[in-house]
């Protein structure tokens, strides 16, 4: 990490969500850093790609602004860098000027924004609040995820094949069937299984089932 | 076998290697398996022996051999003998013509031909050891010959059977018959081994029976034949018998002398001894006719010594040789009038006679020793008396007998004689009439020897008896007698004696224009003529001069002056007459045979001698050439003009009209003239070449090509030419008051001090530039180098050039230069817009931003100035460094006029790296800069090194382009090197330079890209190098290369 890096760096351990900015001109960087920090937003600076690979990446909404051209490793190597290790930070890409093939090769790797220098201020702080904002959908979405996981994993495996055909389609009758076993012990496994998964109906416990990826068919 | 062996007997005898030769001859005697074989043998035998003086020992191994074939000759015959061998050879005839025998059949044995060999071999001993056998031998040669049919030797015993013939047998005319029989044979059947021989006996012959220009004919034939055949001796023996006929003859002595050099060059060369005591004998005796001895009783002179060559006549010398010499020696002291001294020779003459039998020598004897015995008569004593009177009366008969048979020859001698016998007779009537028969005799065959002889003779005569009147008449002619003789020696001792003579007028000569005598040249005409040559320098003049001298005065038809420009002869003018006029031409060309007779040339540019031809249509040794035959030249004269040793040229004088034009006395002049001409040809030509190289100075100089100016040390202008007066732009007549060391600036004049310093050391200065004050005040830039003269070291020379044309154009080579420069530059500006528009973006994102920021500082409820001012003074600060890049760029891309400051290159550098830094990230190159702290400064253009070091950044990123598997790296190092000068180095690691572009790297137009003019190293080259330092690029040890480039201190810190 740079000196300079260092002088602009906050404590991580906020619980705001956070800019990334990494650009090789001081100047640039510092004055991103100002404009972010007008409107409320925490800022991390660094020199270089290398520099931000060292620290440890804070549990908030954040997203990277990146120039294109970096010494060392460059902007869009650092996207394919990042992607492979699983690393899904919301990317706005600089650039010097205008270069179409490789706005849309960035673009196709999941790019928030690329954005043309000098630009308006406006288009960089809108950029960065929606990117922060698909950071925190993306991380809400993974939250609720792992609590039904909790949830489908504290049932019987009986209740997780009554779930999985329920979410097939299947009526209590065709499960009993298909299982042996009189519809009325069906309709038991049923309950117990709605009432650990805290379904509240058969609409809820479908898009559970959806979000869990354990249906077989698709609708 | 035996015949390989017999060669090498007779090539060792040839080689002179006489022991080698006898034991071969022994060892083949014993060998011969065949009588012809052993006569082989015995034919080199014999020739061994002859040429060792053995003669006896010659003649009995011919004897022995001839016994073989059953020939039984005695050693000694007695006359008898030879009397019935000689009756022989009539009764054979047999009533046949002599010349009928051209017709008898050739001979067939094998075994007579061998013997005929032998007989011929022998020939030469026998006449040696025994006149008898001699005469015996040819007879019987004939004998055989009409008997058994002919052969080689057959010719020559006819041949000499015609020598003998007359002297012997009294038969001349039979004599002449058999001789001109013997020349017929060899013709016919081409005897060619016997063709020298046999006209060397035919040519004694002729003198006897036949004009003695015939005899000299056959001596002359006899020379050539010689040579052609091989026969050293022989052509010897035609040579000095020719010159023997020209001195019967009385032909001009000088001309004479000449022959006599030549023959005598020959013998020389020839080795042949006794031919060169005969010949060196033979021209004692012309040498004293013409008063070059010592005196004109001596053969003595700084050459020869007479008394030692006499102690060295000893008996084992040929007896002919010595014979000839007394008798030569009689004529010389006869004629000197030393009488006793003579009478003495003839008595060394006499006792060797018989081995002169047939020869013209014989002549000789016969009428001086009668002479000299009546020229001593009177004054001998009684007993004496009686024995002279004999004598006198048997040469008397003898030269009658002689008379008789070729009276043009003879006739004046015998009657010569027979007038002296009359006078001691008493019969003085008888005496006077046989006088003046003698005189008109000798005159109307051309004998003018032995008709200034006869006037001579007479005078005394006429002097006894006191008839004065006559005795002068007479001794005036015999003067002009022998004047015309050439005998200069003679003619001095004449005057000595009879000093009247002297005051005698000389009555002029039809033809002769200058034809005075040697004593009595007409000193006005040769002084005149010496004068007139001499004061001629100029060459061209002076060969007009000297050939209308020359012909005017030896009366020639026409002339040639043959001068030596190279080594080759040329033709350097040419006189004719015509019309009565004479007309003197310059010619330079080639020597062409249709011009001078060329053999005659070659001879006297060979023996420096003068030829001199009276009739060049008679025989003598250039009748052959071509141009004598073609132009049916008559007199002809070619005359060495030589000055100490050195042949300067050739004079060549022709008439062709008359005869006899180029008297010896007019000759004498010319000779005069000639030593005179080439002193003064020498001397016009130094001249000339003298004149030639003044002219080329002169030339220099006047070409005005360069300033040239002839000074001295205070520093006076001592010449110049208009050269140097258009450079410094003075007049001619400033010259006097112009000082050069005042022409020189202030500033210049260390230069000139260490130019000076350099003169004084080494004599030269180098060119070196420098300025002159013009007249006007203005400068003009120059280069001047000088030399002391070596004569005066006070003084010397300079060339001035002027370089102000060459300053204009070096000027607007620059401009020109810096142009293409600025053109490279735009191009690489060109290639750098995306980096130079990143530089540019950059600043000005950054500055937009800020704004931005600054802005919403402001904006908010509770404004935060600080924020906003540091937003602030980030758009001062980004503001100012966009506006930087643009400045850098314009400078770049401006024409502007380069300006040498003060740099530190450091700044350079980093200056230039910021236009291309964004370049390299985009190519992914790092950089790494190795710049030494504190360098010195050097002096040079921004703009061009920074363009310098963007070019060679941007090569080397180029370089790296195609290098995937390991870090583009670039380096940019800076430090002073150990010459103490500033080096910058950018080093790749790519591909580095190939061997074969390494050559040709710093060329113009060279590039290894698929775009880009290939301009670029090569402006870089010439921009280090017109900040007169030096580019180089090597490989580097690992990948990739290094360029770099020195560059010279800025003066204050480089001291």
């Amino acid at each position: 990490m740079t000196e300079r890096a260092k002088s602009s760096h906050e404590p991580a351990s906020a619980k705001e969500s956070t800019v990334f900015v990494i650009d090789d001109d001081v100047a640039m960087r510092t004055t991103l850093s100002s404009l972010f920090r007008s409107v409320g937003l925490r800022v991390e600076l660094f020199g270089s790609a290398h520099e931000f690979a060292q620290i440890k990446m804070p549990d908030v909404a954040s997203c990277l602004v990146l120039d294109i051209r970096l010494p060392g490793v460059s902007g869009l190597d650092f996207q394919t860098e990042l992607a492979e290790a699983d690393i899904r930070i919301p990317i706005i890409f600089m650039t010097g000027h205008g270069d179409i093939p490789m706005s849309v090769k960035a673009m196709k790797a999941g790019a928030i924004d690329f954005l043309t220098k000098p630009f308006r201020d406006q288009d960089i702080l809108d950029a960065a609040v929606r990117a922060l904002e698909r950071d925190q959908k993306r991380r809400d979405s993974e939250k609720a995820v792992s609590e039904l996981r909790i949830l489908f994993d504290s049932l019987t495996s009986r209740e997780r094949e009554v779930m999985t055909h329920i979410a097939d389609g299947l009526m209590n009758k065709q499960i009993a069937a298909k299982f042996g076993i009189t519809e009325i012990t069906v309709k038991v496994h049923r309950g117990h299984m709605m009432r650990k998964m805290k379904a509240r109906s058969l609409i809820d416990l479908l898009g559970m089932a959806d979000l869990l990826g354990i249906r077989r068919t698709k609708r | 076998m035996f015949s390989l062996w017999l060669e090498r007997a007779k090539c060792e005898f040839l080689t002179g290697n006489f022991e080698k030769a006898e034991q071969l001859i022994l060892e083949l005697l014993q060998r011969a398996a065949s009588k012809v074989d052993q006569a082989a043998v015995y034919q080199v035998k014999v020739l061994l022996h002859t040429v060792k003086s053995e003669s006896a020992q010659a003649v009995a191994t011919a004897l022995t051999c001839l016994r073989l074939f059953g020939t039984d000759i005695p050693a000694h015959p007695t006359w008898e003998q030879v009397q019935a061998e000689y009756e022989t050879v009539w009764q054979n005839l047999n009533g046949r013509h002599i010349e009928g025998l051209i017709d008898l059949p050739l001979m067939t044995d094998p075994e007579l031909q061998a013997a005929m060999q032998v007989l011929s071999v022998l020939q030469d001993p026998a006449n040696r050891t025994d006149f008898h056998l001699f005469c015996l031998l040819v007879c019987r040669m004939v004998n055989v010959s009409t008997q058994h049919g002919l052969c080689g030797a057959s010719a020559h015993g006819c041949a000499y059977l015609g020598t003998i013939l007359g002297p012997v047998f009294h038969r001349y005319s039979e004599g002449y018959r058999f001789g001109k029989l013997a020349c017929d044979l060899v013709d016919k059947h081409g005897f060619i081994a016997h063709r020298a021989k046999v006209h060397y006996a035919m040519g004694q012959v002729a003198f006897w029976t036949q004009p003695i220009a015939s005899a000299i004919d056959f001596m002359r034939v006899t020379f050539r034949t010689a040579i052609e055949t091989g026969d050293l001796t022989f052509a010897c023996y035609g040579m000095f018998q020719s010159v023997t006929g020209l001195l019967l003859r009385n032909d001009p002595l000088d001309a004479v002398w000449r022959e006599s050099e030549m023959a005598l060059d020959f013998a020389r060369e020839a080795k042949y001894g006794d031919a060169v005591d005969i010949m060196w004998s033979q021209q004692r005796f012309i040498a004293t006719m013409l008063g070059r001895t010592a005196s004109f009783s001596t053969f003595s002179d700084a050459q020869f010594d007479g008394a030692a060559f006499e102690a060295q006549l000893t008996a084992d010398r040929t007896a002919l040789m010595i014979c000839w010499y007394w008798i030569i020696k009689l004529k010389a002291r006869f004629l000197s009038g030393d009488y006793a001294e003579a009478l003495a020779a003839a008595d060394m003459a006499k006792a060797l006679l018989w081995t002169s039998t047939g020869r013209i020598q014989l002549l000789d004897y016969f009428y001086y020793t009668a002479l000299t015995v009546a020229a001593l008569y009177e004054n001998g004593a009684a007993d004496e008396q009686s024995g002279w009177r004999g004598l006198l009366t048997a040469h008397r008969e003898q030269l009658r007998e002689w008379a008789d048979n070729c009276p043009p020859t003879f006739g004046d001698k015998h009657v010569l004689v027979s007038a002296e016998i009359a006078r001691l007779e008493g019969r003085d009537t008888d005496a006077m009439r046989l006088y003046e028969q003698a005189i008109q005799t000798a005159r109307e065959n051309g004998f003018v020897q032995n008709e200034g002889l006869a006037h001579e003779v007479a005078a005394r005569f006429y002097a006894a008896r006191g008839v004065e009147t006559v005795t002068h008449a007479c001794l005036r002619e015999a003067r002009r007698c022998y004047l015309r003789w050439g005998a200069f020696g003679k003619v001095r001792q004449l005057e000595h004696l009879h000093p009247h003579l002297r005051d005698a007028t000389i009555p002029a000569s039809p033809i002769a224009t200058i034809g005075a005598p040697v004593e009595h040249l007409d000193v006005g005409t040769v002084l005149k003529a010496a004068q007139a040559v001499s004061g001629e320098i100029e060459l061209g003049n002076l060969i007009k001069t000297l050939l209308r001298i020359a012909v005017e005065h030896a009366g020639a038809e026409r002339g040639l002056l043959v001068l030596f420009p190279g080594d080759e002869p040329r033709i350097a003018a040419e006189a004719t007459t015509g019309r009565g006029q004479l007309e003197v031409t310059l010619r330079e060309t080639a020597m062409l045979p249709a011009e001078l007779p060329e053999t005659v040339l070659h001879y006297v540019i060979r023996t420096r001698e003068s030829v001199i031809l009276d009739d060049a249509l008679a025989q003598n040794p250039f009748s052959a050439d071509e141009y004598v035959r073609q132009k049916h030249a008559r007199s002809l004269l070619c005359l060495p003009l030589v000055k100490q040793t050195k042949l300067i040229g050739v004079l060549y004088l022709e008439n062709n009209l008359a005869s006899h034009v180029f008297t010896p006395t007019r000759i004498s002049v010319l000779e005069l003239l000639a030593s005179q001409a080439a002193i003064s040809l020498e001397n016009a030509r130094l001249y000339s070449d003298l004149q030639e190289r003044e002219a080329r100075i002169r030339r220099l100089v006047d070409s005005n090509i360069v300033g040239i100016v002839i000074w001295d040390v205070q520093g006076r202008v001592i010449e110049s030419n208009q050269a140097f007066l258009d450079i410094v732009g003075y007049a001619r007549e400033d010259l006097a008051s112009l000082r050069w060391t005042e022409l020189t600036p202030v500033e210049w004049r260390d230069v000139d001090e260490q130019a000076f310093a350099e003169l004084k050391a080494t004599g030269t200065v180098q060119p070196r530039e420098k300025e002159y004050f013009r007249r006007d005040g203005s400068r003009v830039p120059v280069l001047v180098a000088r030399a002391i003269f070596e004569w005066n070291r006070d003084e010397g020379v300079a060339f001035v050039l002027d370089l102000t044309e060459r300053k204009h154009v070096e000027g607007a080579l620059r401009d020109a230069q810096a142009h293409l420069a600025h053109v490279v530059r735009i191009t690489t500006l060109g290639e750098l817009t995306a980096s130079i528009a990143h530089e540019v973006n950059q600043p000005l994102a950054a500055v937009v931003n800020a704004a931005a920021a600054c802005r919403r500082w402001l904006d908010g409820g509770t404004p935060n100035l600080d924020e906003a001012r540091s937003a602030v003074d980030w758009i001062v600060n980004e503001g100012n460094r966009a506006s930087e890049v643009i400045r850098r760029v314009r400078a770049l891309a401006n024409k502007t006029d380069i300006e040498k400051v003060p740099l530190d290159v450091n700044d350079v550098v980093r200056e230039a790296i910021a236009l291309v830094q964004h370049e390299l990230t985009s190519h992914r190159v790092s950089l790494r800069m190795e710049l030494a702290p504190a360098l010195p400064m050097i002096l040079g253009d921004r703009v061009q090194l920074q363009q310098v070091i963007i070019n060679l950044v941007m090569n080397g990123m180029e370089a790296m382009q195609s290098v995937t598997d390991q870090p583009r790296e670039l380096a940019i190092g800076s430090h002073q090197n150990e010459t103490r000068q500033v080096l910058v180095s950018v080093t790749d690691s790519g591909v580095g330079i190939s061997a074969e572009h390494a050559d040709r790297l710093f060329n113009a137009f060279f590039t290894t890209k698929s775009s880009g003019m290939g301009m670029g190293l090569s402006i870089c080259r010439s921009i280090i190098e017109a900040h007169g330092g030096r580019m180089s690029a090597v490989n580097n040890v690992g990948p990739g290369a290094t360029f770099q480039f020195v560059l010279p201190l800025h003066q204050e810190d480089a001291s």
